[in-house]
């Protein structure tokens, strides 16, 4: 869910807002308005919203002054305006929208949208970039088959694949190795070292992918030429991946 | 700019007509469609007035007490009855006889509303008289707003409208002329009943034309 704040001194017009807003399920949650900038930088400082409707023309000073307060912009910018002429800085605050008033229903919501996908794509970004940061903390493995323990190097393993109860693990030169441990528990493990679940019964390791085949709704070869199944729900999240490698 | 010009944007100017549109819209997403179609009936009514009236010199008295009281209507519903009004017409005054220059007021109407009654905690009072002194008319607006301090101090960043009380000067200035009579503007900083700032008085005389008598 993405919270916004509308920020303008004409009551009228965060109400029309706020209205719109709420005509289409489009997401947002209204966390609070203000008329002004002294009552807008408590509110942005208070709510933490991750959108902030901005009027340019307020009673103490201007909507760019109070983004110049705040300094530090951890929210996306919209600006709503009735004056054309401040368009152009506008976007010099890295607005990502800049909205007429009388405001169309299409504009807000199209701005919101806006808002909304690149909220979603930096949040998948950050996961990302705080999974690879955890990347190489441990180097080995103890893997007990029926037979013998084996103390294998993380770096070796291509891929893992479920079965039941029993993870199979595939190693560099075509070695496996079946384990009587759900694959549910690597999956933990190795999530850690640079580990993907592309699939509920596949975990492969992003060092040994070798490339990505569209065809058949997507798969995965890996170093070894097998192929691993990507599912649809976990597609995008490992786009981001190659797209953070 | 022509003054005839300047005086329009001054009375029609972009603030109050999309302020006014986007109180229109309000109403609109309340789904209160007579409130919208009232206030966008008195502003195509104030327009037309406007548009009349800043092409003529003079216009009759009850003229432009009709224009005057759309004005107020409009802002009062603009900011949700932020204020309460009331226009004192001296009965000398032969309302339907006499013919004034128009709109002088409004613009000191709109700076006691936008600057001064509108950040006022409480509801303000608005005090509009017309008197008639030695066949001319003496306009005196009152406000218990914030006050001009005040009101400069929050608006410190950004350029003051001054505007208005410019073009009233130039208006002034003109019919001093025409009238060989020094027609001054008056403005006085008032102070609330705590001894502390609050509000405004403008007074000035302006002339007047009897139609027939």
């Amino acid at each position: 869910m993405i919270t916004a704040v509308v920020i303008d001194d004409e009551a009228r017009a965060r109400e029309t807002i706020i209205n719109i807003l709420g005509l289409k399920p489009s997401g947002i949650t209204i966390t609070g308005e203000a008329g002004d900038i002294e009552s807008g930088y408590r509110l942005i400082e208070s709510k933490q919203p991750d959108l902030v409707f901005l009027d340019i023309n307020l009673p103490d000073g201007t909507g760019f002054d109070l983004i110049k307060k705040i300094g530090n912009i951890r929210f996306k910018l919209v600006f709503i305006t009735a004056h054309e002429e401040f368009a152009v800085r506008a976007f010099k605050f890295s607005a990502l929208d800049y909205i007429l008033k009388p405001v169309t229903a299409s504009d807000l919501l199209q701005a919101v949208e806006k808002a909304t996908h690149l909220i979603q794509k930096e949040e998948t970004e950050m996961k990302f970039s705080a999974f690879l940061s955890n990347l190489d903390k441990i180097k080995k493995i103890v893997l007990k088959t029926s037979e013998s323990i084996h103390i294998v190097n993380i770096k070796d393993i291509v891929r893992c694949e479920a079965d039941v109860n029993y993870t199979t693990f595939y190693l560099l030169g075509n070695a496996k190795l079946l384990v009587s441990k759900p694959l549910k528990d690597y999956a933990e493990l190795l999530g850690q070292s640079g580990f993907f679940r592309t699939h509920q019964s596949h975990l492969v390791n992003l060092d040994h992918i070798s490339r990505y085949d569209k065809e058949d709704g997507g798969h995965l070869v890996m170093d070894d030429e097998s192929i691993v199944p990507v599912s649809s729900r976990k597609k995008e999240m490992l786009f981001g991946v190659f797209e953070n490698m | 700019m022509a003054l005839e010009q300047k005086l329009f944007r001054s009375q029609m100017n972009p603030h109050f007509i999309f302020n006014s549109l986007i109180a229109i819209q309000s109403y609109i997403y309340q789904k209160d469609p007579v409130s919208a179609g009232d206030f966008l009936a008195k502003f195509a009514d104030l327009v037309r007035m406007i548009l009349e009236s800043s092409r003529s010199e003079f216009v009759l008295f009850s003229k432009e007490m009709n224009s005057l009281g759309l004005y107020l209507q409009l802002q009062n519903l603009r900011f949700e009855n932020k204020f309460d009004y009331e226009i004192i017409v001296d009965e000398n005054i032969d309302k339907d006889n006499v013919s004034i220059p128009p709109m002088l007021a409004q613009p000191f109407i709109e700076n006691a509303i936008e600057h001064g009654l509108r950040f006022k905690k409480d509801k303000g009072l608005l005090k509009i008289n017309y008197n008639l002194e030695d066949n001319k008319i003496v306009f005196s607006i009152e406000d218990n707003g914030i006050g001009r301090e005040k009101a400069k101090e929050l608006n410190k960043k950004k350029e003051h409208l001054s505007l208005a009380i410019n073009i009233t000067e130039e208006r002034l200035a003109i019919l001093s002329k025409k009238f060989k009579h020094r027609f001054k503007l008056e403005i006085i900083d008032l102070k609330n009943n705590d001894g502390e700032p609050g509000g405004t008085s403008v007074k000035f005389v302006m002339p007047c034309k009897v139609l027939k008598k």
